[in-house]
């Protein structure tokens, strides 16, 4: 994530969204568009942090459920539920969120350790965390996460 | 991408095709020396394109190549170790491009010892030129001279006569160059083909597949807006829509042909590796290749031309055996390689087969097999394993290398890919065969099903028919799981929503009514149960996202016309899925599948006699053709004869034809009965033809046992058994050796399949007992107890229900029946299976086409009995 292009000096643009109360930090340059998950498909037999398939403009991309890191997933929900996407090795994903909140530029050597108490799916792609005003957030690594499951 | 290097890339890429073929061709036939021209001109310009934006690795290649090519115009013997050269530093020029391509930049490496090789090759042999070329080749040339020099012979050797400008040149296996270069046009050929392909573009890939993207975004959205549509009953939109579809209609996917290629074309470097591997292991192999012109989308090539090499290479390495070994084993010294491809189901099919030793998984493993398969261990260890990577050898699935014929499901992760399985079969020392399976890129009709609220698409191509059923059906046999039974047909049924675990098995909420679909892969049936069938939609089959690939049981996804993505089940996975792979093996040659109500398929002779109607028998029969001379044949008896090795051979016609139009030669297909032979004469053999039997037709004509339609022709079905014995007479000579006395021996017939049990009850008859044909072991012991007593019992061994094992087992604890003489009739005659039919109490073994064998079986069983009495 180094060739991340950085909006000011020492620091990089996160979009924060809320999963289960908890604000995530995703890298902007990472994100392709934000989009409201409508339709998704179950997928039989999958992993089960994969939510299932939807049709993002004629493309078949794969929703990953966010809030099953945090351990409530959160498309268990009736109400479409916000997706955002994002690209790694030329395959569209659908991370999908609670809602979205803001974007947000943080310096890169603000962020404080992970804590050895943070539930270990959520630590295996935790990338740092950060305080903003008085909440806890936490940066995710996109690449750890979508790696998951796939060996 | 700098536009050069782009324009560079896509000009090599499209003559890399060409210039394969000009190899291909070069190896086989030297004197071909104007394929040179072709591969002269790709080097040449690649070289002055690569001066000119600094790629100096394959400046400097293409620059060897050159020169190596310059000098065979000088009259450089072309030799088989300078093509062979010539391709390495080929080979080695596409690889550099294809890293171009991925990084941008040229690959580290060396490429001194390919250009070595080129400057010996170039230097080996002084250039032996004519007296005036010497002049002109005598000045030290810098390459860009050599054009200009080049250029100059050409004109010369245009104006010679053919032959006479450049001497001949006396090293073995070469060809003179220049004698083809002056009778051919210089170029000639090669400005034919560039004129060809100036007349169609070459677009990027990329762009294609965005303009596909496109046109099915379209067919979507269409679709979507026709769901709309039918909402409102009236709308002024419905004429614009109407146009948007037609248009929409004539650019879908399954219309755009554009990128198909036909399979041959990834073909082409094999004939010149196989040559060079052979070579190299020292074995003689030949390639066949059918099927070429089999259309596959254009990206999907590379992939399968990787495999294929890979596979080729496998067979050549350890799958033929060198010409000593195959002596050995009464081979023919020159081992096969089989290419073929075809397209069935909505997918390619690619076999590559030879006739070596048959691959082991170990060696595959072993020697680092390309494939990767998966360990036999995992076979043994996980059950879901061996539902997917299964053992062939039924029975012995445990022990599949030792049985001598195995298959699995071998990992490629190109074919992975793009959707494709491949399968190993091999059979000890006869052979091995790959099979790949790639699902091809278009639109195919789907079947869309609903079970627990979800929806799945099934391929109608795989497909056989979908019945409305009880939400229950009933169920049958020791593994409890339903069955549908339908024209004599049983299917196992599996409901959809517990293959998937969708709901667990107690809260399954089971629909009023149901429907069964029943899917075909291969031999295999399945019915599948699901709560609701929809509609049938055409679907765009796209590959799994990467990380759903592992599933097993989906051929990818699809975009429905609501928008809505759905699954599509992939039949061959859903019924490996369902554990029907152990139980229900796709047929294999020589084996009958007893478990699947599905009749086996079998080689027919069709041929004509007599009456103009089509008739056929079982190939199996036939013991050969000959031709038989009408001045030859005698006539005694009422009945012709024919000399046939030192006795008369009874010949016999159809329909009442009266033999005395014999004078002319004729056909005639000789069956062996025992030892005597007949002949059936006949007018013209017409086909071989595979189909499957159930020896439900019957019909009355004399001779004939059925009429089965095939390829929409109706077939008259010869019943030999029926006919021979008007020939052969055979009764004067029975089985049954006792005296006038002596009672009609009786025998029981335990056959599960009933075309076996109609072939053999005449064939028994004829040789001497009263026979009871039954399919299941329960019945024939049910008719013991009842109080029937047989003299010899002949059963099969592999049967639904109770085997053939457990019921001569059964048979030996009774002491009533102990004591009956058991023949076991076998497809599979192996030593361990043989081993353990003579545990359970088989006397005999006998393979079920072997006549001969039977009928020795059966009268020493009864000598046995005769000298006991």
């Amino acid at each position: 994530m180094s060739t991340e292009p950085s909006t000011r000096e020492g620091s990089h643009a996160y979009l924060m969204v809320v999963v289960d109360k908890q604000l995530l930090g995703l890298p902007i340059a990472r994100i392709t568009e934000i989009f409201k998950a409508d339709r998704l498909t179950r997928v039989p037999l999958a992993a089960p942090q994969i939510a299932g398939l939807l049709n993002l403009r004629g493309r078949v991309i794969t929703a990953i459920d966010l809030g099953w890191h945090l351990g409530h997933p959160v498309h268990n929900a009736v109400r479409p539920v916000m997706a955002v996407g994002t690209e790694v090795a030329g395959e569209a994903y659908a991370l999908l969120v609670e809602s979205v909140e803001a974007i947000i530029n943080l310096a890169k050597d603000d962020h404080e350790p992970i804590p050895l108490n943070l539930a270990p799916r959520l630590a295996r792609i935790a990338a740092g965390i950060h305080k903003i005003n008085g909440r806890r957030l936490i940066v995710l690594d996109v690449d750890t996460l979508l790696d998951v499951g796939s060996k | 991408m700098n536009d050069l290097l782009r324009e560079l890339l896509t000009e090599t890429r499209t003559n890399f095709d060409f210039l394969a073929a000009d190899f291909g061709a070069l190896e086989h036939d030297l004197v071909d020396a104007h394929r040179l021209e072709g591969i002269f001109a790709f080097v040449h310009t690649l070289r002055a394109h690569c001066g000119s934006i600094g790629l100096s690795r394959l400046r400097r290649l293409a620059g060897a190549a050159e020169h190596l090519i310059e000098n065979f115009r000088y009259g450089l013997p072309v030799t088989h170790d300078r093509v062979v050269s010539l391709r390495a530093a080929f080979e080695r020029i596409r690889s550099i491009l294809a890293d171009l391509d991925r990084c941008e930049r040229e690959p580290e490496g060396s490429d001194e010892d390919l250009i070595a090789s080129l400057q010996m090759m170039a230097e080996r042999q002084p250039p032996v030129v004519a007296e005036p070329l010497r002049q002109l080749a005598s000045q030290s040339l810098l390459p860009g001279e050599a054009r200009d020099l080049l250029e100059k012979l050409l004109c010369y050797t245009q104006g010679q006569e053919a032959g006479s400008a450049l001497p001949v040149c006396a090293e073995p296996q070469s060809a003179p160059l220049g004698k083809s270069l002056s009778s051919a046009r210089p170029q000639g050929e090669y400005q034919a083909r560039q004129k060809v392909g100036s007349q169609s573009v070459s677009p990027a890939v990329e762009n294609l597949e965005t303009l596909m993207a496109m046109v099915s975004e379209l067919v979507l959205t269409r679709n979507q807006l026709l769901e709309i549509l039918h909402r409102h009953e009236e709308s002024e939109f419905r004429t614009k829509l109407q146009q948007i579809s037609k248009v929409a209609a004539e650019l879908a996917p399954g219309d755009l042909v554009i990128r198909r290629e036909p399979i041959g074309n990834a073909w082409q470097k094999l004939p010149g590796m196989v040559r060079d591997l052979a070579a190299e292991l020292g074995k003689t192999i030949e390639l066949e290749m059918h099927g070429g012109e089999a259309e596959l989308d254009r990206h999907l090539l590379p992939v399968v031309e990787d495999a294929m090499i890979q596979m080729v290479g496998d067979l050549a390495h350890r799958g033929i055996e060198t010409p000593a070994e195959r002596r050995s084993t009464d081979k023919p010294e020159n081992g096969t390689i089989r290419l073929c491809a075809h397209r069935q189901d909505g997918h390619v099919i690619i076999e590559i087969a030879d006739d070596g030793r048959g691959l082991d998984p170990d060696d595959l493993r072993g020697n680092g097999g390309v494939q990767g398969p998966v360990a036999a261990a995992d076979l043994e260890s996980s059950p879901e394993a061996l539902a997917h990577h299964r053992s062939l050898a039924r029975g012995s699935s445990k022990n599949a290398s030792a049985s001598g014929a195995f298959g699995m499901a071998l990992v490629h992760p190109g074919i992975a890919q793009i959707n494709g399985t491949i399968e190993l079969k091999a059979i000890r020392g006869e052979g091995s065969s790959f099979i790949i399976k790639i699902p091809t890129a278009t639109a195919v009709p789907a079947l869309i099903v609903k079970a627990a609220h979800e929806r799945f698409a099934i391929p109608l191509a795989s497909v056989t028919e979908a019945i409305a059923a009880e939400p229950n059906p009933p169920t049958e046999g020791e593994t409890n799981r339903p069955v549908l039974r339908l024209r004599n047909n049983a299917w196992r049924c599996f409901h959809l929503t517990h293959l998937l675990q969708l709901a667990d098995g107690s809260r399954l909420e089971l629909a009023e009514e149901t429907t069964i679909v029943v899917m075909k892969s291969g031999g295999q049936r399945l019915g599948l149960i699901v709560d609701q069938m929809l509609h049938s939609e055409q679907i765009v089959v796209r590959p799994m996202p990467s990380r759903l690939r592992d599933l097993g049981v989906f051929a990818g996804s699809a975009i429905l016309a609501d928008g809505s993505v759905t699954l599509v089940l992939d039949s061959e996975k859903v019924i490996s899925r369902a554990g029907f792979a152990a139980v229900n093996a796709p047929l294999e040659p020589g084996e009958t599948d007893y478990r699947n109500a599905d009749p086996q398929p079998q080689s027919l002779l069709v041929f004509r006699a007599g009456s103009p109607g089509l008739k056929a028998v079982p190939l199996s029969l036939v013991t050969r053709i000959e031709q038989c001379e009408g001045r030859k044949l005698e006539f005694a008896n009422g009945r012709w004869f024919m000399p046939n090795r030192g006795s008369l051979m009874p010949l016999i016609c159809l329909e009442d034809e009266t033999l005395s139009k014999l004078s002319a030669s004729r056909p005639l297909l000789v069956f062996s009965h025992g030892s005597r032979s007949v002949g059936l004469v006949i007018d013209e053999v017409v086909d071989i033809l595979e189909d499957k039997l159930d020896g439900k037709v019957v019909s009355n004509a004399r001779g004939t046992r059925g009429a089965p339609i095939m390829r929409g022709q109706l077939i008259d079905m010869i019943d030999l058994t029926q006919l021979l014995p008007l020939a052969a007479e055979d009764r004067n000579n029975p089985v049954r050796g006792g005296g006038p006395g002596d009672s009609v021996p009786s025998l029981l017939l335990v056959e599960h399949a009933a075309f076996f049990r109609n072939m053999l009850t005449p064939v028994l008859k004829v040789a001497g007992f009263a026979v009871t044909g039954v399919p299941r072991a329960e019945e024939a012991l049910e008719l013991i107890r009842t109080g029937q007593r047989f003299d010899v019992i002949l059963s099969d061994i592999e049967m639904p229900g109770m085997n053939g094992f457990e019921f001569a087992e059964v048979l030996g604890a009774d002491p009533l029946t102990a004591q009956i003489p058991l023949i076991a009739l076998s497809s599979m005659i192996e030593p361990a299976t043989v081993e353990r039919g003579r545990k359970a109490g088989f006397r005999e073994f006998v393979a079920k086409f072997d006549r001969q064998s039977l009928i020795a079986a059966l009268k020493s069983t009864r000598a046995e009995r005769t000298e006991a009495a």
